[in-house]
Order: C-alpha cells, then sequence, then structure tokens
C-alpha cells in the first residue's frame, strides 16, 4: 500500500511538472516542430558540422570572458598585471584565459573552414544570398573580436601588432586618419586606446555579433540548409535527435580538444608592453591577420607612383568583396553549373591564405 | 674625480684652442681679441703657399678657434690689417713666429688662465691648466729645458684644434690613448727616461679599454683619467687605490679597510694594481680568488697558508651563490617555456644576480664572514625563485595528469552518443 502511494504521487509530481511548465511556455509546438523538422544529409553534410563548432566555441567565449571580466583592469597601467594575477595568482586564472584564447582562435578557424566548404559547395546560391552575406560578417566580426582582444594584455608583441594594424587604418581613403584616431582615441596606442579596445571587445561588438548569428540561424531556419547541385533524390534525417546527436559527439569532441589544449600549451603572457623601447623583432598579428602582414612585405614601397602598402591593403580588400560578393556573381550556380571560375578562384584564395600564413611562420624575412 | 679630471680635458681642449693661438707672446700681453671684419694679411699670402707653410690655413679652417673669431695673429702677433710686409711681421707689433717650445704652455695661458676672458666661453671653464702643468712631469722637465716632453700642442695639435668633444679631436676619450702613445709608446724617444713604453699595448687589451674603444663607453678611463691629464704624474704606490676608487668607490673602501691596505704599503707593493694590473687591467674573473692557480692569491701566499685556505673558502661561497642563481634560471626558464606564469620569480633574481656583484666586491675585505654573509643574502633569494620555479614545474605535470578526466569523459560522452545514434538509426532503418 505503501509504496502504491509513493509510485502515486511520484508519477503525480512527473505529470503535473510539464503541464505547469507547457501552460506557460508553448513547448509543445517548439518539441513538434522539431520532431517534424529534417536536414539534408550527404557526403558534404559534415562540413556544415564547422558552423556549429564555431557556435559552440563563441558560447565559451562569451561564458570564460566573463569570468576573466572578474579580474581584468582595462589601464595601460594595470592590464598586463591583471593578466598575470589571473595567469599565476586566481584559482584556474590560468585555464580559463587558455580556453578563452584556444577557443577564440580555433572559432576563427572553423569559421575559415565553414566559410570555404560553403564556397565550394555553391551553399550560397540562391535564396541563400543572405545566409552568406550574414555569415561572412561573422567572420568579420570575430576577426574585430580577434584584433581587439589581442591587444587587451598589452604585452610587447601586441602593442607593436596593435600599432601596425591600427597604422593601415590610414590608407582608408579620406576618412582614414580620422579612423585611426577614433580607435586609439588619441595619437598613439595609450590609456584611452585599451578602455575603447575593451569597450569594443566586450560591449559593442558582442550583440552585433549576436544580431548576426540569430539572422543567420533563422534565415537556415526558414529556407533550411542547402542540398549539393545535382542531387536528385536527396536524403534527409531529423534534425531532433539524429542531427543533434551528430553536432553533440562533435562538441564534445572539440570540448575535449579545447582541454588538451589549454592544459598542454597554455597560452603564455609575454613581456610587458613598453612604448618608449625600440620595436622588438619578429612582430606578428594574430595569425588570422598574417597573411595581410605578410603580403605587404612583398610589395615595394612605390608602384607605378601609387603606395605600395596602400596599393597591397587595396588589391586584398578587392579580392576580399569579390569572394564576399560570390553569390551575387556566380549566375552558373543559380543554373546549377559547377563553374571552373568559381573553382579557382577558391583554390587561388585557399594557396594565397595558406601560403602567405605559413610564410609568416616559416620564412617571414 | 674623474669627471672633473675629464672636464679640465675638454676645459683644456676649449682652452688650448682658444689658447693655444691665443695671444702672441709678444703682441698679446692681454688676451687675444677676435679679428674684425679686417682682411687677414696672413691667409692671403699663406693660403696660396706649398707644404708646411700653406697647411696651418687649412687646418685652421677647423680650428675651434677660428670658430670663436681667434686670427693668426692671436698667437703669433703682427698686423694681419696690413698689406706692407715689413709692418705685418715687425717686433713692434708683436710678431714672434713660430713660438719655442718652452714659451707654449705661457703662450696658451695668455687667454686659458684668464677667467674673465675664458669664461665668455663657458661660465665654468677651468683655467687652471698651467699651474696644473707646472706640478707635472712634462711641466717639470720642461723647466728643466727637456724639449722633447709634452707642452699644449704636443695633445691638442697647433693650427686643427678641436674640443675634447668632437669625436676627431686627438684628446676626445677614445684618442686619448693613441695620442699619448705617440711619444710613450716610442722606444727611441723615450729612450733616456727609464719608463717602460708598452703601456699603450697594455691598455688596449684591457677591459677599459675594451669599454671605451669598442662599446664607446665614454665612462670607461683612459691615460688621463688615473695619470691626469695637464698635472700628469706617475701615481705612487699607495695613491693607487685612490685612483681606482675614483669609480670603483666600494672596492676601494673595502680594500681601505681590509688587512692588505697596511702589508701593501709596508712591502710597497701598488694596491690594486697587485692583483688587478695597472695597464693590462684584464676583466675579472672569480678565477682570480682562491687557493689554486690561476689564483692571483697564490702569487703571495704559500701553499697551505691560512690566507689561501680563507680565499678557498670565499670562492666556493661564490660558486655556491652562482650555483643556486644559475639551477634558479634554468628552472625558472623550464617552467616559463612550459607556459607557466613565473615573472614575480623571475624578478627576484635580479635581485640574486645583484647580490653576486655585492659578494664579488665585499671580496675586496679579503674577510670570509663578511662574504658569507652577503653570500647567504644572495643565496636566500635565489633559492626562493628557484623553488617558485620547481613548484610552477611541479604544478604544470599536475596540470598535465588532472587532464586525463576531460579525456576521458570526453571519450566516454563521445562514445555513449554515437552508440544511442547508432540505435535510433538502426531503430529508424528497421522501421523504414
Amino acid at each position: 500500500m505503501r509504496k502504491l502511494n509513493t509510485e502515486e504521487s511520484s508519477s503525480a509530481k512527473t505529470d503535473s511538472t510539464p503541464s505547469w511548465l507547457t501552460s506557460r511556455v508553448p513547448l509543445a509546438q517548439v518539441l513538434e516542430f522539431l520532431s517534424h523538422k529534417t536536414v539534408p544529409w550527404h557526403r558534404g553534410s559534415h562540413w556544415y558540422l564547422f558552423g556549429g563548432i564555431a557556435l559552440l566555441l563563441f558560447c565559451v567565449q562569451v561564458a570564460t570572458g566573463i569570468m576573466l571580466m572578474f579580474y581584468y583592469v582595462p589601464t595601460t597601467d594595470a592590464a598586463y598585471e591583471s593578466v598575470l594575477l589571473i595567469s599565476a595568482k586566481v584559482p584556474f586564472g590560468w585555464l580559463i584565459r587558455s580556453v578563452h584564447s584556444w577557443s577564440a582562435n580555433l572559432m576563427i578557424l572553423a569559421l575559415f573552414i565553414h566559410m570555404f566548404s560553403v564556397f565550394f559547395m555553391r551553399a550560397y546560391r540562391a535564396p541563400r544570398e543572405l545566409i552568406w552575406v550574414s555569415g561572412f560578417l561573422l567572420l568579420v566580426l570575430a576577426m574585430t573580436f580577434g584584433f581587439s582582444g589581442y591587444l587587451l594584455p598589452f604585452t610587447k608583441l601586441s602593442y607593436f601588432a596593435t600599432k601596425i594594424g591600427t597604422d593601415l587604418t590610414k590608407l582608408v581613403p579620406v576618412i582614414g586618419e580620422e579612423m585611426r584616431l577614433f580607435l586609439l582615441g588619441a595619437e598613439t596606442i595609450s590609456g584611452p586606446t585599451i578602455t575603447r579596445f575593451f569597450a569594443l571587445h566586450v560591449a559593442i561588438l558582442p550583440p552585433i555579433f549576436v544580431l548576426f548569428l540569430i539572422a543567420h540561424l533563422v534565415l537556415i531556419q526558414l529556407l533550411g540548409m542547402s542540398e549539393p547541385m545535382g542531387t536528385k533524390e536527396s536524403r534527409s534525417i531529423p534534425f531532433f535527435p539524429n542531427f543533434v546527436l551528430r553536432e553533440s559527439i562533435v562538441w564534445v569532441l572539440v570540448l575535449g580538444l579545447l582541454a588538451v589544449l589549454s592544459v598542454y600549451i597554455p597560452w603564455e603572457v609575454g613581456e610587458k608592453a613598453d612604448p618608449l623601447a625600440p620595436a622588438p623583432a619578429g612582430i606578428r598579428p594574430e595569425w588570422f591577420f598574417t597573411f595581410l602582414s605578410q603580403s605587404l612585405k612583398y610589395i615595394p614601397a612605390t608602384v607605378l607612383g601609387i603606395e605600395g602598402e596602400a596599393l597591397g591593403v587595396y588589391a586584398i580588400g578587392l579580392g576580399g568583396l569579390i569572394f564576399f560578393l560570390v553569390p551575387f556573381w556566380d549566375r552558373w550556380a543559380d543554373r546549377g553549373i559547377r563553374h571552373w571560375v568559381v573553382t579557382v578562384f577558391g583554390i587561388l584564395a585557399v594557396i594565397y591564405l595558406v601560403t602567405m600564413t605559413s610564410l609568416a611562420y616559416f620564412k617571414p624575412y | 674625480m674623474r669627471r672633473i679630471a675629464w672636464i679640465s680635458i675638454k676645459s683644456f681642449g676649449l682652452a688650448a684652442i682658444v689658447l693655444a693661438m691665443g695671444a702672441g707672446l709678444a703682441a698679446a700681453q692681454t688676451p687675444a681679441k677676435p679679428a674684425g671684419k679686417s682682411q687677414n694679411a696672413c691667409i692671403n699670402c699663406h693660403q696660396n703657399l706649398p707644404g708646411k707653410l700653406g697647411d696651418p690655413v687649412k687646418k685652421f679652417k677647423k680650428d675651434v678657434h677660428a670658430q670663436k673669431g681667434i686670427t693668426c695673429v692671436g698667437c703669433h702677433g703682427g698686423d694681419q690689417t696690413s698689406s706692407n710686409f715689413a709692418v705685418i711681421k715687425s717686433k713692434e707689433n708683436g710678431f714672434i713666429g713660430r713660438p719655442k717650445v718652452t714659451d707654449i704652455p705661457e703662450l696658451c695661458s695668455k687667454c686659458h688662465s684668464h677667467l674673465e676672458y675664458m669664461r665668455k666661453f663657458s661660465p665654468s671653464i677651468d683655467v687652471g691648466q698651467l699651474s696644473s702643468y707646472k706640478t707635472s712631469v712634462h711641466g717639470k722637465l720642461l723647466a728643466k729645458g727637456d724639449t722633447k716632453v709634452a707642452t699644449c700642442a704636443s695633445c691638442h695639435g697647433s693650427h686643427g684644434i678641436l674640443p675634447a668633444s668632437n669625436a676627431a679631436s686627438s684628446v676626445y676619450p677614445p684618442n686619448v690613448s693613441e695620442t699619448c702613445s705617440k711619444c710613450h709608446s716610442d722606444t727611441n724617444y723615450m729612450k733616456g727616461y727609464k719608463i717602460p713604453t708598452s703601456q699603450h699595448n697594455d691598455y688596449l687589451q684591457s677591459i677599459h679599454a675594451e669599454l671605451l674603444m669598442v662599446k664607446r663607453d665614454l665612462s670607461a678611463p683612459t691615460c688621463n683619467d688615473c695619470h691626469g691629464n695637464h698635472g700628469a704624474f706617475p701615481p705612487t704606490v699607495n695613491s693607487v687605490s685612490g685612483m681606482c676608487g675614483q669609480c670603483h668607490v666600494n672596492n676601494r673602501n673595502l680594500f681601505d679597510k681590509s688587512p692588505h691596505k697596511k702589508a701593501f704599503g709596508a712591502l710597497r707593493l701598488p694596491e690594486c694594481a697587485v692583483c688587478h694590473s695597472n695597464h693590462k687591467v684584464l676583466r675579472a674573473s672569480d678565477k682570480m680568488v682562491g687557493d689554486t692557480p690561476p689564483s692571483v692569491c697564490v702569487s703571495c701566499h704559500a701553499k697551505g697558508s691560512k690566507q689561501l685556505q680563507t680565499a678557498a673558502n670565499i670562492r666556493a661561497q661564490l660558486e655556491g651563490l652562482k650555483n643556486v642563481i644559475g639551477q634558479a634560471n634554468n628552472k625558472l626558464e623550464s617552467a616559463e617555456h612550459l607556459g607557466m606564469e613565473v615573472s614575480e620569480a623571475k624578478f627576484n633574481m635580479k635581485e640574486a644576480r645583484s647580490a653576486l656583484i655585492k659578494v664579488r666586491t665585499e671580496i675586496h675585505t679579503f674577510s670570509f664572514p663578511d662574504v658569507k654573509k652577503k653570500t647567504e643574502e644572495g643565496k636566500k633569494v635565489a633559492e626562493g625563485a628557484l623553488q617558485a620555479a620547481l613548484a610552477a614545474i611541479q604544478e604544470f605535470h599536475g596540470r598535465r595528469r588532472w587532464v586525463i578526466f576531460p579525456i576521458v569523459l570526453t571519450i566516454f560522452l563521445a562514445g555513449a552518443l554515437y552508440l544511442k545514434l547508432r540505435e535510433i538509426e538502426g531503430n529508424d532503418r528497421n522501421r523504414g
């Protein structure tokens, strides 16, 4: 009798919980939607998982970034010391900082892989042009996150790399110098610069990134995932639980990798920035900007009377713009044609990025 | 002290400068006056003459005196404004022609000992060169009629005198030893003076020359910093520590309190130079202390003596501290390579290295208890840093051991999810 009562009571509790919740949140519709939602599954589908990886790493970034904010002090006098404090004194501070740095770099790597996989599969073709546009802008925003975050520990390398980076903004026609001054908040990198970069990193970029992320995800929901060109009989799998389980396996593996990397190759702090000291040898921006800095080294000071550095930046910018606008000029893809011009353009872009990045690390001069 | 000595050489540069050409013995019973816009008959004529007669005009263009408005008559006398050769070189106008060697110091001093005149060029300029010179060996021998000795022009030149601060000047610090060696390394010229001629060669091998001439550290000493410039003299045996102590203050103070001070004085040994040499002062090494060669202690103290035992003990202290510092540095470097944060310990190591320098200075007390006390201070700091480095390395390996848990968890979770996926998809296939 006593046993029966316990079971009834337990059953009543279980029943009452969903009814209480479902009466307030329309979970049933969501679950109904998810149970019927399917996603296409084909040989190239694994590449789409990189989008999910980037999303996971962004969440890790937010979580670890908030933790770091408890101790980080954005001033020239205390920034470096606060990072030292986090790395040496705060319990597990070294781990949080290392995870933050590693996840940032892995996120950008995942975004690059995701972008090129979408490019080569022509997944940007109509009607998914805006998914591509929002995704590309998310990569640009992520790189801006990296640029602004690189200065925050105020180390020697980050100081001079940021100086070179911000000097490049001078090349923007008409408003270049004003842009540089706006970014720095002073003539040179100093107290106001750290404050501005910190504000950009933790207050301005995150909401913009989230807005674009929502737009990207909503558009994917509305338009569905792209299927490879020429597929006659498409195979699809249920989003829940099949796709979710696949993504979860990858997420678990990525989290494991992140833990191993953070522990085995912890992110070093480096030396404190000294604005009065000469620039040290081997200044290099974050790896995802090295293609740009390395390319500029090969361009002569002047080319046909034009400043070489400016010419290089404009040329690379033009290449990036053509890449960004691919859904609007690749009309072959809309007709189901995988044109060689687009493929060669993509391959050359990958070769260029990989070569320049490798040279920056293995043969910088 | 050395600074003062150098100021005086600099001022002499300016001096000799304004001096050498300064005042004609006859013409310049008062300091030379800068020439007006009138013609310079001397230059007009001599600039067209070959060799020795024309060279002074070319050299004088860069001369500091010329830049200050002093002309030929300032030293040589005569009337440069006349076009009459007899008037230009007339004794009535104070023409002296080429001054005699014995007259040069007095000639230069007409301006350079004249404070009111000289302070127009520099408010704190030294005007004591002549009185210093008279106390020097050079000055004393000159007074006895020895015209081979150095006078103002021997070091500063005559028609191309540059300020001592000019790198091309013969009295610019890195050039001084070369200037002195023109006479002092010439065995024929120095014959009869009964002094060695190897000083310059010895000096070139010294740490002082390396610092001054190779690293261009102008605070490093050259000849005049120990011997004086205008009042150049050979130091006496018990004034050597005063010389070296101008820069090596702590070493000198400790040496003066040590038993060696009294003993060296009694034996008439030249203090610092006994161990470090005089001109050939090599970079000091820890091997200089101890009871076996190449220690310098063994050259005086008998084998097995109490003094050599002290030297051996001091050396052991020194090596002990160096050993701990070396270990701490190695471990800190290893910890840093592993990505561990050890900047605080690294900063503390500066104190340990500073302690090592203090210990090396303390050796000049030749007192084992004093050296030991300083060594212990350094060891304490270095051992603290070593422990911090070891703890960081230990923590690193500890972290690596712990990472096994996320790895196992990852494999377990990923495996479980994969099995679940297979089960679901297997069921789907069976249904479909």
